[in-house]
């Protein structure tokens, strides 16, 4: 009797465990990403993004103090810093538009320049289109002195912030010493990296797409694996939305630069995009980085991180590996972040491209450039493809 | 000066006249004066040589193989990482141990060391740099894996007479 129960037990159980077995082989049989498609996924996922630390900022001890950064808002936002009165940071860098610039400004011997959203700007190492700027703090400092944005010489700029905000900048990096002339270099410097302080705090939120991973791939800040789960769980991020990052990841090749938590791999590409006006000087990173290499408020130089270590490539890593003279970077800009890319139009470094549609059809017809060779080798996209591609970038 | 002209010329019309300051003048010439800006045609064969390559059957499925050994040398690499893994997108540093095919450590080596993605047509986009830290232990500094797929990791080292390159593939 013992026996017989014995044997009807197992058998139960082995019912039971091969119904598990089935369930299994059917929920990856349904599994609409390949082992490799998730590992992509997963590496593009906002919770990838590094906790930021005092050691990511070498070059800038304030970057992380709230004191700082609470100055640097308000330098942010001030229009009264600059000779007209007319501009701040936020003109360009509107927080209604993802802290994206809505038009294109004149840049000398660059031409029109689009100003990119600042969301997730904390994480990246080189700065404008070009790289001409190694960090965020060196950056905020170039378009004080542009003509056509704040106008103005450091002096001026420095004497204008000292009188109205002199308090809380000594609070932050200290009195000059008594019968020491003001430093206006170490003073144009330190506000760049009051602003940059702001700025870093423009950390990016989870996005639809975000949402979607977690559900698809059981994602969570203490990975906990979890069964993976059908798109309409995410009711925001559809069919289209789906196919599209089927492509993003897939055919469209859009992954191979746009990776990452940011979508952007901190390198410049040459994709053949046409000229930005007639005023258009696409040197691009060929001469930007050039331009790093001697600027005066570098990595390297005396306000930034030098006192770190003897060995440059420990105290600037990025400034010491950058391949001065390099025909790879002809004609090439930065791979631009594409969180809230829905809401950051017109497109391209000059702005050349006023809707995400235009933005596909130029990398699927991939025309060969004004300047260099382009990377990118045309795709052909179906119509609805297309669409998908755009749905999908717009819930990023 | 007569150079400069030409390369003003030299440039497309769309891009010139009543358009330009001094300022963008001057960089055009210091763009084109240091380097053509035109691509190289043996760059562009090189490229398409690199294209035809193939990845090995196996760097797709397994973990990338960190030591090799050729006619002369044997070397073996790890990044300077927390995890020893490689990171992808950010600027770190590799140690690499080199020794002689008898297991001595390689001392004063010459090691020059290149990061190419073949089915591009291109590689790193920084310049690595090697220095000796301990007597047949390099750290190559500047290593930048920027695009996720298959890469190949370039080695070349000379000592004296012996030289040749050794070769590692990694799929990211």
């Amino acid at each position: 009797m013992a026996l017989k129960t014995s044997v009807i037990l197992a058998a139960c159980f082995s019912l039971v465990l091969g119904f598990d077995q089935l369930h299994a082989q059917a929920r990856q049989s349904h599994d609409p990403w390949s082992p490799r498609e998730r590992a992509l996924l997963r590496d593009l996922w906002v919770g990838n993004l590094p906790v930021l630390k005092a050691a990511s900022f070498l070059s800038n001890p304030y970057a992380l103090r709230a004191d700082a950064a609470a100055l640097g808002k308000d330098l942010f936002f001030d229009k009264s810093l600059s000779r007209d009165g007319n501009i701040a940071c936020a003109e360009c860098h509107d927080p209604a538009h993802a802290f994206a610039g809505h038009d294109t400004f004149l840049v000398a011997g660059q031409g029109q320049r689009k100003a990119p959203t600042l969301i997730g700007v904390a994480w990246q190492s080189w700065f404008f289109w070009d790289g001409r700027k190694d960090s965020l703090w060196s950056q905020a400092l170039a378009p004080i002195e542009n003509p056509a944005e704040f106008n103005l010489s450091r002096g001026d700029w420095v004497k204008r912030v000292m009188a109205k905000y002199g308090t809380r900048y000594q609070a932050i990096f200290g009195r000059a010493e008594p019968n020491r002339r003001p430093n206006i270099e170490e003073e144009f410097a330190n506000l760049g990296k009051a602003i940059a302080a702001f700025e870093t705090t423009l950390a990016p939120a989870p996005s639809e797409f975000d949402r979607f991973l977690e559900h698809q791939l059981g994602l969570t800040k203490n990975p906990k694996p979890s069964p993976a789960e059908s798109p309409e769980e995410s009711p925001a991020f559809g069919e289209c939305e789906s196919a599209g990052l089927k492509i993003f990841i897939g055919k469209g090749r859009c992954v191979e630069c746009h990776n990452g938590p940011r979508f952007e791999n901190g390198s410049f590409h040459n994709t053949g995009v046409p000229l930005a006006g007639d005023k258009d000087f696409p040197g691009g990173r060929y001469l930007g980085l050039i331009q790093a290499m001697q600027d005066p408020f570098n990595c390297a130089g005396i306000y930034g991180a030098r006192a770190a270590s003897k060995r440059l490539s420990d105290s600037c890593p990025d400034l010491a590996a950058a391949p001065v003279r390099s025909t790879l970077f002809s004609g090439a800009f930065k791979t631009p972040t594409l969180r809230n890319v829905g809401k950051t139009a017109p497109y391209m470094h000059g702005g050349q491209f006023q809707t995400l549609e235009q933005v596909v059809q130029h990398y699927a017809k991939a025309p060969s450039g004004p300047i260099g060779s382009t990377e990118l080798l045309p795709i052909e996209f179906t119509e609805e493809e297309g669409k998908s591609l755009v749905c999908f970038l717009k819930k990023i | 000066m007569i150079n400069l002209m030409i390369i003003v010329q030299a440039l497309p019309a769309r891009r010139q006249p009543g358009t330009s300051g001094w300022l963008r003048s001057l960089l055009i010439a210091a763009t084109v004066w240091t380097r053509p800006l035109a691509a190289d045609p043996s760059e562009q064969a090189y490229k398409m040589i690199l294209r035809n390559q193939k990845p090995s059957s196996e760097v797709a499925s397994s973990k990338p193989k960190r030591a090799a050994s050729g006619r002369f040398f044997q070397a073996q690499w790890t990044p300077e990482a927390p995890d020893q893994e490689v990171p992808m997108r950010s600027v770190h540093s590799w140690s690499l141990g080199i020794k002689t095919l008898a297991s001595k450590d390689l001392k004063g080596a010459r090691v020059e060391v290149k990061g190419l993605m073949p089915q591009h047509g291109h590689g790193f986009a920084t310049e690595p740099q090697v220095v000796e830290v301990h007597p047949g232990l390099y750290r190559i500094q500047g290593m930048q894996f920027h695009m996720p797929g298959w890469w190949v990791v370039r080695v070349e080292i000379t000592k004296g007479e012996e030289t040749e390159t050794l070769e590692f593939e990694l799929w990211l």
